[in-house]
């Protein structure tokens, strides 16, 4: 992949995220419970580990956390955003590099989510010093295998076009 | 399927259903014990209430900053009813009433969590630190 364009689907998949950080926020969720997010964000983190190096996919998700606080966040918010995306990025990664030759993306992604709660109630259990917070952990790894098997099965297709459109255009 | 991929969805499976456990085993242990709300401040007990059916009140932990979080017990519940957070994740998490259940608001640094007291159960109001 050429320089120019590795640049421009940086670009792009920043882009994309932050859009889908900020759309995220006014789909109502069914179950009220602390936590749970859809994380449609990590589509793109996942297709970034897919397409580009390790680099690239922390500087995304990196910049799109930032992105999120010009966008209507908060300091704790970006806080936690950051820390359960960094983690959950860096796992994906690893998997992908390690594994990814014998799993699927849908279980990359599975990993990536169930890694983002345990970071984020980490943190959380950090700032107030109560490890008890971990009685969140059972339903926020349910909603992560929900929310991980959705962005994993979107992740796969939006690839497979992907790969079509950047072989078709050289 | 292969077998990587079969281990690790056997080790998401452990994970689940040991966290699952874990928080059953955890709550088990609190059972049977007077269920007290202790709202937490920075760190710190900022107020003990027995739950029990007869106390009406409202709590405000409020800061220097003027940070605040309401808290409301009633009919041997306790929520958070109105909080100045940004993402009102205290207020989600809605009535508690078994021990071991918790309501955090991070940015005002204020918890509430049901304890188990093994004494004292009949007392009939709360004591502030």
């Amino acid at each position: 992949m050429s320089n120019t364009k590795r640049l421009v689907i940086i670009a792009l998949f920043i882009a994309l995220a932050t859009a889908l950080n900020i759309v995220e926020r006014f789909i109502p969720l069914p179950i009220a419970i602390p936590g749970v997010k859809l994380g449609l964000a990590n589509t793109v983190t996942l297709l970034a580990i897919l397409m580009l190096g390790w680099k690239d996919v922390f500087l995304i998700v990196t910049l799109r956390c930032l992105l999120a606080v010009l966008y209507g966040g908060n300091p704790v918010s970006f806080l936690f955003s950051i820390t359960g995306g960094l983690f959950s990025a860096l796992i994906m990664v690893l998997t992908w590099r390690y594994l990814g030759k014998h799993i699927s993306i849908v279980t990359i992604s599975l990993l990536g989510a169930v890694a983002h709660n345990i970071g984020q109630l980490f943190v959380a259990a950090l700032i107030i010093q109560d490890f008890r917070i971990y009685v969140y952990l059972p339903v926020l790894l349910v909603s992560a295998l929900i929310t991980g098997y959705i962005v994993g099965v979107v992740a796969t297709q939006t690839y497979k076009i992907l790969l079509k459109i950047i072989e078709t255009e050289g | 399927m292969n077998r990587v991929n079969k281990l690790i969805y056997a080790i998401l499976a452990i994970l689940i259903i040991g966290s699952f456990i874990g928080v059953a085993v955890y709550e088990q242990m609190l059972k049977g014990q007077a269920p007290v709300a202790v709202i937490y401040k920075d760190k710190q007990i900022f107020q003990r209430v027995y739950l029990t059916k007869s106390i009406n009140k409202q709590i405000n932990v409020r800061d220097s900053d003027g940070h605040y979080n309401l808290v409301e017990i009633k009919d041997g519940q306790v929520r958070v009813k109105e909080a100045d957070c940004p993402n009102k994740l205290c207020i989600k998490a809605g009535w508690l009433n078994k021990p071991g259940q918790m309501a955090v608001c991070i940015p005002n640094r204020v918890s509430v969590v049901i304890e188990g007291a093994a004494e004292e159960a009949q007392q009939p109001d709360a004591h502030s630190f």
